[in-house]
């Protein structure tokens, strides 16, 4: 059985937010042992009211939520004590020190006196937070907030890591450290769902994406597929060209010279260069290329860069494939 | 595991300043208070006793002045146990109602759920270390306590028994408090909840007496009695209790009259002290808020699966 099941799940709203209308659609959804899942979409689409569910924080309406053979709403306690949860926004004690913290955790989820201190001091050092654990856990930046809550989560050790937008609100260097941190819990063969809105960040760490929109799930396709880095995939490719797109002997050439190409589909001008989706495989690409260099563009760079994963993610929770350009071209 | 609850509230109490301001002011206030007493019940009551061959004879009727000449320790241990009962009825429900309103407020609430631990025990972990810190507080009276026994008068079993309602009256208070956090967003809102349920416990029930006695329908409201803290004091020292009632009109007695047998609801059968109702209404009062804030604070209880099933059978009906 994988770790996670959801078969059927609806979770309609409160009194207090429209009564009745539904957060989860029907939703039907399996994550594997050992796999990391990132949930994409916008807004309100329902990513964080599924990691509610999961972690028995909300009791669905109809369904059947399970995580690791337990059902979330006849067995919360079994469920809890097997998942690490972390919420997008979180609060810590005020006045209690961070290794404080973490030993009352440690002990509420039941780790044995004899193991806290070690799991405490353990988890200290892997989210690198061992020479401030007499600090207050309140005066942390947030980015050493979140890896707090990471530590507190993987205290009792679960097999399932349910992440909320982990990395909302965090510098590049708080981004870098906390990717860093779940690519070693990845490592370890826990099971992660992680909602996000930045999927660059998290490509290192999920294995597949999972699109939610208005509550029902959209598609679910492991992220190389996504990202067309094997298969028939779709992937929006930037193309840079020595003196820009309005130097060439024939303005516009190489965008309508682009839009010509087989499985080339968009192609849009903006930020100095040329991108397009591509659907096809990494060969038919490399012919796209090499017909661009044959015709004279002096191409100085073509392939995907971070900015593409973003705009992967945006195009996916929005449903369009079309990220937004300056300009278009068509065939 | 609640005891991980109780920990982790004390360590965060007391490392704060406003721990030690406040059994700062506990202090400074209860001597006062007891300083204040000794000289009501001491020192402004002159003594009322029969002089030898004097011409005037003894009075056999009853007066406050007399009764407390003549039960100065009982009077100054009550008045101390009142005093204590009042600071209770506003220290308990404070503290409490910020208990579980505070963990949402904080953003910490989720996390002590995901935890593991069950709702109940997150509840009386959280009223276990409600009811200590204010007993911490509360343990700052003892000295004035002492003196006031020190005057002699006052039973041991009476003194036990105080101990045992005020200790009733704190777990109430502090579950009425706990229960409000456990329906309420704010700590503000808990707070004012419960200081409504104690104000109605303590004034509400007397108020009702009153009006049902002077309806002469005294004998059905009269196990309201039971509810009030305050009332349920005075039935302990009974040897005065009876004496203060004849100071009352008639109608009235049945307040402070503890031969204080009460009946209830009219089975004149079924007779005891007062505080025997008082203290198993109490202790029964407690369980049963302790099991609704758990029940509160379960998202996933099935008792709020039917709100969610109505809401999506609803939905589909449309």
């Amino acid at each position: 059985m994988n770790p996670i099941e959801l078969d059927h799940v609806t979770v309609v709203r409160s009194r207090e937010q429209n009564e009745g209308s539904p957060i989860l659609d029907d939703l039907t959804l399996s994550v594997g042992d050992g796999a990391s899942l990132g949930l994409v979409g916008p807004n309100g689409s329902g990513k964080t009211t599924l990691l509610r569910v999961l972690a028995c924080l909300v009791r669905p309406a109809s369904g059947r939520a399970m995580v690791c053979g337990f059902d979330t709403t006849r067995d919360p306690i079994a469920v809890r004590r097997r998942i690490g949860y972390v919420p997008e926004q979180f609060g810590v004690y005020p006045r209690l020190s961070i290794v404080q913290y973490l030993q009352f955790f440690a002990r509420a989820s039941g780790v044995s006196q004899w193991e806290r201190r070690n799991t405490v001091e353990t988890m200290l050092r892997v989210v690198d937070l061992f020479d401030q654990r007499h600090e207050e856990a309140a005066a942390l930046s947030r980015g050493s907030r979140r890896r707090l809550a990471l530590a507190r989560a993987l205290l009792h050790n679960p097999p399932v890591l349910l992440l909320d937008d982990p990395l909302a609100g965090l510098d590049g260097r708080g981004r870098l450290e906390l990717v860093e941190v779940l690519r070693e819990v990845r490592d370890m063969g826990i099971t992660i769902v992680v909602s996000t809105h930045l999927l660059a960040d998290l490509a290192q760490v999920c294995d597949s994406v999972a699109v939610l929109r208005a509550g029902r799930l959209a598609s679910i396709t492991p992220l190389a597929v996504a990202l067309g880095r094997e298969g028939r995939g779709r992937q929006r490719v930037r193309l840079e060209l020595i003196e820009g797109v309005r130097s060439t002997a024939r303005p516009e050439a190489v965008g309508v010279l682009l839009s010509k190409q087989p499985g080339v589909l968009d192609v849009t001008e903006g930020d100095g260069g040329l991108s397009f989706v591509y659907e096809g495989d990494p060969d038919g690409l490399a012919s796209v290329l090499d017909r661009l260099v044959g015709s004279g563009a002096r191409v100085v760079q073509f392939g995907r860069g971070p900015e593409q994963l973003d705009e992967l993610s945006a195009a996916l929770a929005e449903g369009d494939d079309m990220p937004r350009a300056v300009r278009s071209y068509s065939a | 595991m609640w005891t991980a609850i109780v920990g982790k509230e004390f360590a965060s109490r007391l490392q704060g300043r406003l721990t030690y301001v406040v059994l700062t002011l506990m202090v400074i206030g209860f001597t006062g208070l007891v300083l204040a007493s000794f000289w009501l019940v001491v020192a402004s009551v002159p003594t009322l006793l029969p002089v030898i061959g004097s011409s005037v004879a003894a009075s056999t009727s009853v007066s406050l002045p007399g009764l407390v000449s003549g039960y100065r320790g009982i009077f100054l241990f009550f008045a101390m146990a009142f005093c204590m009962l009042a600071a209770l009825a506003v220290v308990a429900p404070a503290v409490a109602s910020a208990a579980l309103s505070g963990e949402r407020e904080e953003g910490t609430f989720d996390l002590l759920l995901s935890t593991g631990l069950r709702p109940r025990s997150i509840v009386f972990g959280k009223l276990v270390a409600s009811v200590g810190f204010v007993l911490l507080v509360a343990l700052t009276a003892v000295p004035g306590f002492a003196m006031a026994w020190m005057f002699g008068g006052v039973a041991a079993v009476d003194v036990i028994l105080t101990a045992l309602l005020l200790l009733a009256a704190l777990w109430l208070f502090a579950a009425i408090g706990l229960f409000c956090s456990s329906i309420a967003r704010a700590s503000s809102v808990a707070a004012l909840y419960a200081y409504g349920l104690v104000f109605l416990l303590g004034t509400g029930t007397l108020a009702i007496y009153l009006i049902g006695a002077s309806v002469q329908m005294e004998s059905a409201v009269r196990p309201l009695l039971a509810l009030n803290p305050f009332i349920s004091l005075f039935s302990v020292p009974d040897q005065i209790s009876g004496q203060l009632a004849q100071l009352l009109p008639f109608q009235y007695r049945p307040l402070l009259d503890s031969g204080a047998q009460q009946d209830l609801f009219g089975l004149s059968a079924i007779r005891y002290p007062r505080w025997v109702l008082t203290l198993t209404l109490y202790c029964l009062l407690t369980v049963l808020l302790v099991a609704m804030s758990s029940v509160a604070i379960d998202p996933c209880h099935p008792w709020k699966a039917r709100r969610s099933r109505r809401a999506f059978i609803d939905r589909g009906t449309e």
